[in-house]
């Protein structure tokens, strides 16, 4: 049997039979795959988008792509004796900044305490690396650090009682050989507020000026400077920790990349990520198994029509290609209507999530103009009481897209080659005897 | 003998089952030339049917030698039995067995599309054939929009459409009225004789068989002419 003619019997039998039910059946099977793929998406976009959001704030606030920690002797003298002007001469850095950090206990005007993760940037790191001022969600004309205050996130400053210009007081050990071990206690107050997205980063952490250390210097007594850098390309990070390890000094520490530095963290997120996406992919099996038990009816409905053909000169691996090739374009069908689907409706999620609430508001006025309920008109699906976002966030790779797809594609034509097995039991002879 | 086209010699079949053993064939000897005619007749469960599925390759048998063309059957492994078929062999049942999915013309150039004949030629190959067998005006029609005796006539359309070396009809017009019978009994005999295809047919038909060329009764498993 030749492949054109193949193609033309799977065409008749799966598509464009004289009975209807075969088109309606192809159709239904497809559906099903499209919604599998478009839940997919949809579930993985969201994820990815969630996901993307707080690796991105991680890297850009916390961790940087590299970081490095300085010998402690460095602390006392400048950090730029490190070159860093050669580190940003290296292809791919974007940015480079010295800091320090250490943890204090924070009391403000409430009455509650907390424990901040207390950063010290030199003079002008917002001009360094101005994408953590971004991320902050500061105004690029606003300075990082502010020499005598303290940038406090948003959910900080709140537990505290204190806004912008309130003093708060930080508590902290410092440490000396003459010394040793001693309780210290300074007042700063608040120069800005900042709302970085991210609920752990605007409750537990602040900046201060390194130049400022007269005042903070105890806190910072027994820490190390950090190198944070920052790269065009997060991925090329492997590659530029090496050359940057041969620009430092004996003594620095080994330049841990982003991947090193959140290794646990982030593999439990891509952990998560493909324990939702085996979950819902269960719907190919499903989907699969439905469709195996369809060819398997159609198969032995058909057997007089494979019974002619192998007369004719068909072999059974003709035959079963032609069921073959039906769940191979009914899985093809799905995932391109999927994919389709899929991506209309996550990249438009945040109207129809919102027009969802506005019909709820509606439904909610209504009840509450007859009196059945309280008013709901400030009805909203992210409410700022209980979300601490107020859009959903969709990402979603070319890679994945196609992984999604040939998943699906791959179930029915699984499906169809276990079913097509069944073609072998259909010998001519007998079926024209029985018949 | 070499200018045989079918030759079957001592050609044994059994059917086992539980039961007993059922010997069918009990020792078949037929030589055919080609372009000629065969009409076998027997009663129900003789063996006829069994004897086209052995030489059209659709059933195996326990013993005896079968050669049809250049093909040994009792040589032929189970991979080239499908290119022999496709080849060699026209299959006309008492049923039609049309595909129920595909119209009239496309049923017949089937068979030679799947051969490997380009598209255009295996349709205006099967349209030829449909004219010839009367049917040019109903060709866009699916099987269950056509009678009994159209639906013989395409058929036999398709069995032809290969130009096969050899004809097997199994009870061609079992299904029939006397009108339609006689016509498709002048096909069976006419188209061949042009294309030069040996016809076997097996019939309970008395008046069908009596256009064969070769007649032969088939009982207790074994040949007679008639």
């Amino acid at each position: 049997m030749t492949k054109q003619s193949l193609l033309f019997a799977a065409y008749r039998w799966g598509f464009s039979g004289r009975r209807r039910m075969s088109l309606s059946r192809a159709l239904l099977a497809a559906a099903g795959i499209a919604a599998g793929v478009t839940a997919l998406i949809i579930v993985l976009g969201v994820m990815g988008g969630l996901q993307q959001g707080y690796i991105d704030s991680i890297l850009e606030i916390s961790s940087f792509h590299l970081r490095v920690e300085m010998p402690k002797e460095y602390a006392s003298g400048s950090l730029d004796a490190f070159s860093l002007a050669a580190i940003r001469a290296v292809p791919g850095v974007s940015s480079v900044v010295a800091f320090k950090e250490t943890h204090v206990l924070a009391l403000g005007p409430s009455g509650q305490a907390l424990t901040l993760n207390l950063r010290a940037f030199p003079r002008g790191a917002e001009r360094d690396d101005p994408s953590l001022v971004r991320s902050l969600g500061l105004s690029l004309s606003e300075k990082l650090p502010r020499e005598g205050f303290i940038v406090l996130g948003k959910e900080a400053a709140a537990y505290l009682g204190a806004d912008k210009g309130t003093p708060i007081e930080l508590f902290g050990m410092s440490q000396s050989a003459e010394e040793g071990v001693l309780p210290i206690k300074k007042s700063i107050p608040i120069g800005s507020v900042f709302s970085s997205g991210y609920y752990e980063f605007d409750a537990a952490m602040g900046f201060v000026s390194l130049e400022a250390s007269g005042d903070l210097a105890p806190f910072f007594s027994t820490v190390s400077p950090v190198l944070g850098i920052k790269l065009d390309n997060r991925y090329s990070d492997y590659r530029i920790a090496g050359a940057i390890q041969s620009l430092l000094p004996e003594e620095a520490g080994k330049v841990t990349s982003w991947r090193d530095y959140n290794r646990s963290f982030f593999g439990a997120l891509r952990t998560e990520k493909s324990m939702m996406m085996l979950l819902i992919s269960l719907i190919f099996v499903v989907v699969g198994i439905n469709i195996f038990h369809a060819m398997r009816r159609v198969i032995a409905a058909k057997m007089s029509d494979i019974a002619v053909l192998k007369a004719c000169g068909a072999t059974d691996g003709d035959i079963r290609g032609i069921f073959i090739v039906n769940g191979l374009s009914i899985g093809l069908m799905g995932a391109v209507a999927g994919i389709a689907l899929g991506l209309l409706l996550s990249s438009n999620i945040n109207r129809i999530l919102e027009l969802a609430a506005g019909v709820m508001r509606f439904i909610a006025s209504s009840l509450g103009s007859l009196g059945l309920a309280s008013s709901g008109g400030d009805f909203k699906l992210f409410s700022p009481s209980y979300y601490y976002i107020d859009a959903i966030p969709v990402s979603i790779s070319a890679a994945e897209i196609i992984f999604i797809a040939l998943t699906a594609i791959a179930s029915t034509g699984l499906a169809a080659l276990v079913a097509a097995r069944k073609v072998s039991e259909a010998k001519p002879s007998e079926v024209f005897r029985n018949e | 003998m070499s200018d045989s086209i079918i030759s079957c010699r001592n050609l044994i079949k059994n059917f086992e089952s539980q039961a007993e053993i059922l010997h069918v064939l009990r020792g078949v000897d037929l030589e055919l030339t080609p372009g000629s005619s065969c009409s076998i007749m027997g009663s129900s469960g003789s063996g006829k049917s069994t004897l086209l599925s052995i030489i059209g390759g659709l059933e195996g048998f326990d013993s005896g030698e079968v050669t049809v063309g250049s093909y040994a059957l009792h040589s032929l492994s189970e991979k080239e039995l499908p290119k022999y078929r496709s080849c060699l062999v026209g299959f006309v049942f008492q049923f039609h067995y049309l595909l129920k999915d595909f119209s009239a013309l496309e049923n017949v150039a089937l068979p030679a599309y799947m051969n490997g004949v380009p598209r255009k030629e295996a349709w205006a190959r099967a349209e030829s054939l449909l004219e010839k067998v009367g049917m040019a005006e109903r060709k866009d029609h699916f099987p269950t929009e056509l009678s009994g005796g159209e639906r013989q006539r395409t058929a036999i359309a398709r069995a032809l459409v290969n130009a096969p070396s050899v004809i097997l009809a199994d009870e061609p017009t079992g299904n029939l009225d006397a009108d339609n019978a006689q016509a498709i009994q002048e096909l069976m005999f006419g188209l061949p004789a042009i294309s030069g295809a040996t016809v076997i047919l097996a019939t309970h038909d008395p008046r069908l068989a009596e256009a064969a060329d070769k007649r032969f009764f088939l009982s207790e498993g074994r040949l007679q002419p008639l």
